[in-house]
C-alpha cells in the first residue's frame, strides 16, 4: 500500500509541503505572522516560550521548535528571533541544522533594525522559498513511511465506546503495515496503565510507561497541585464521564492491540515502526504540538463534545462517535464513527474505511481544519515563568 | 417484534451500561448481555452516553465498565439509578501520595 508524498533532502517523506516562518520566542511570534500573511502558502505558529524559562523548560521549547522545523511535512524554514532571548537564534540555527539539512534562513529583529526590515527579508526568503518548494512533485511512497499521531480532545462516553476503537482498528492496520502509530496523553493512562504496561513488547517498556505516569503524577504532587482539578473537565462530566480511570479506559483505545515496542519523551522522534508511546500531556493542544515536533506527518483526533482543532503543520484528522456532534459541527469534522454505537457497522469495517480516508488526506486531501486555517499550538511546561 | 437496544454493555461483568438515548425516569433500558435482552427500569431520568446501574451495589463498592475499575460507590445504588459524580468517586485521582 503506497501514497503520494514529498521526498526531502534529509530521507524524510512529508505529506504537506509547507514554508514555516518559526518564531525563537514571544517577541518574534507576531513578526512571523505578518511575514504569513504577505506571503501565501506560508505558515507560521503562535510560540509563547522561548524566553524567561527555566533551563529544564528552555530545552523542551527549543526541541520543540526545532522539532517542527525538521517535520517531514515542511520544506523549509525562515527562523525570526528577537535577539536577547533565551532561546538564542544562533543556538536555535544550529539545532535545526543538527536535525536536518533542509533549507533554513535566520533572521534577527534586533540586528536588521526593527518590524519592517526584518519582515523585507524574511518576506524576499518566504517568496524564494514557496516558489522552490513548488517545483518539488510527489512521488510514491510505501506507506511505511508514516508517522501517524492518535490524539483525543473533549472526550465524551462515545470516545470510548465508538471513536477511539475504530482509531484503535487503524493503528492495528498501519502497525501491520509497518507504519509508527503513535499513543500519547500520560495522564490519560492514569487508572488504565496496567493494561498498557500487559501490552508492552518487553517488561523495561512496561516499567517505562510506569514511570512516565509515576513521573507525572509526581511532578504535579510536587507544585501541590492535583490531577483531580482539571482532569476530567467539565464537558467530560456533563457528557458522562465520571472519573480519570473512565476516562483512560477510553482513551487508551486509541492504542489499539499490537505490542508497544518504544516509550520516548515530549517532541522526541520514534526509532522504531510500530506502536509507539509519547510522553505529552493530556492537554490535547500541547499534546498534538509535541506529536508534531516528534515529526509525524498527520493526526487522527477523536473527539465526543467536538473541537475545531487544527495543527499549522500536521493534518489534524478530526472524527467522533457521537452523532449529534457530527451533525451540530459537520464543519469541523472529518469523519462519523456513530454507526459503530448504532450498530449499523463495525469497530473493523469503520477501521478500514478510516485507513482509505487516512492515506486520502496523506495523498493531499484537505481536513477540516486545514481549509478552515487552523494552527493551535501549545508547548508543554515543567513551571512557572522565570 | 424486535425491541430496539437503547443500552450498551461494555464487557457482560460490567456493573454500568451506557445509555445510547436518553432514558426518562420509569422507561425501558434494554441491554445486551451474553446475547440476550435484559430490560432494567431507569428509576431516574438519564442523559444520552450517560451510565445507568446494571444491578444493586453497596456504598463503597468498586464499579466496573470496560471490565476495569472506574472507581467506588459513594453511596449505594439500584439497578435501574443514574451512576455519575454524585453517587461514583475515582480511586485513583483522590490517593494521597
Amino acid at each position: 500500500m503506497n501514497f503520494l508524498g514529498y521526498r526531502r533532502p534529509d530521507g524524510k517523506v512529508g505529506i504537506r509541503n509547507h514554508v514555516l516562518i518559526l518564531p525563537t520566542c514571544a517577541c518574534s511570534s507576531e513578526t512571523c505572522r505578518m511575514v504569513t500573511m504577505q506571503v501565501q502558502g506560508t505558515i507560521n505558529i503562535i510560540n509563547q516560550n522561548g524566553c524567561a524559562q527555566v533551563e529544564d523548560d528552555l530545552e523542551i521549547t527549543k526541541q520543540v521548535l526545532a522539532g517542527l522545523a525538521a517535520n517531514p511535512n515542511v520544506y523549509g524554514t525562515v527562523l525570526i528571533g528577537l535577539g536577547c532571548e533565551n532561546a538564542q537564534p544562533n543556538d536555535m540555527e544550529a539545532l535545526i541544522r543538527s536535525k536536518t539539512n533542509k533549507p533554513l534562513k535566520k533572521l534577527v529583529i534586533q540586528e536588521e533594525g526593527g518590524t519592517t526590515s526584518t519582515i523585507k527579508k524574511a518576506v524576499e526568503y518566504a517568496l524564494q522559498m514557496i516558489e522552490d518548494a513548488s517545483r518539488v512533485k510527489r512521488e510514491e511512497f510505501p506507506i511505511s513511511e508514516l508517522i501517524v499521531g492518535t490524539n483525543c480532545g473533549g472526550s465524551d462516553p462515545t470516545s470510548g465506546l465508538a471513536a477511539n476503537p475504530v482509531v484503535g482498528n487503524l493503528s492495528d492496520r498501519l502497525v501491520d503495515l509497518g507504519s509508527t502509530s503513535i499513543l500519547c496523553e500520560t495522564t490519560e493512562f492514569i487508572g488504565a496503565e496496567h493494561i498498557l504496561a500487559k501490552q508492552a513488547a518487553t517488561p523495561e517498556i512496561a516499567q517505562q510507561i510506569y514511570h512516565i505516569i509515576e513521573r507525572y503524577e509526581d511532578h504535579l504532587t510536587n507544585v501541590g497541585q492535583s490531577l483531580r482539578n482539571g482532569n476530567p473537565t467539565p464537558g467530560n462530566k456533563a457528557g458522562g464521564i465520571t472519573t480519570l480511570e473512565e476516562k483512560s479506559l477510553g482513551c487508551i483505545h486509541k492504542g489499539g492491540h499490537r505490542p508497544i515496542v518504544e516509550v520516548f519523551d515530549y517532541a522526541v522522534c520514534p526509532t522504531k515502526k510500530g506502536l509507539v508511546i509519547m510522553d505529552t500531556p493530556g492537554y490535547d493542544i500541547a499534546s498534538v504540538t509535541g506529536i508534531a515536533a516528534g515529526g509525524a506527518q498527520v493526526m487522527v483526533f477523536t473527539t465526543g463534545r467536538g473541537t475545531p482543532t487544527g495543527n499549522a503543520i500536521m493534518p489534524v484528522f478530526k472524527m467522533t462517535g457521537n452523532q449529534s456532534t457530527y451533525e451540530s459541527m459537520k464543519e469541523n469534522m472529518d469523519f462519523d464513527a456513530s454507526p459503530v454505537i448504532r450498530s449499523e457497522k463495525t469497530v473493523e469495517e469503520m477501521g478500514a474505511e478510516l485507513l482509505q480516508e487516512v492515506i486520502a488526506v496523506a495523498n493531499g486531501k484537505i481536513v477540516k481544519a486545514e481549509a478552515l486555517g487552523y494552527s493551535d499550538t501549545a508547548i508543554s511546561r515543567l513551571c512557572n515563568y522565570v | 417484534m424486535t425491541e430496539k437496544i437503547n443500552t450498551i454493555i461494555i464487557k457482560n461483568m460490567d456493573s454500568v451500561a451506557v445509555v445510547i438515548e436518553a432514558l426518562p425516569a420509569g422507561c425501558l433500558a434494554l441491554v445486551k448481555v451474553n446475547g440476550e435482552v435484559r430490560k432494567i427500569i431507569a428509576t431516574e431520568d438519564i442523559p444520552i452516553y450517560h451510565k445507568i446501574a446494571m444491578f444493586d451495589m453497596a456504598a463503597g463498592q468498586e464499579v466496573y465498565k470496560y471490565g476495569e475499575s472506574i472507581g467506588r460507590t459513594l453511596v449505594s445504588i439500584t439497578a435501574g439509578q443514574h451512576v455519575h459524580s454524585h453517587n461514583l468517586v475515582s480511586i485513583r485521582e483522590t490517593i494521597a501520595k
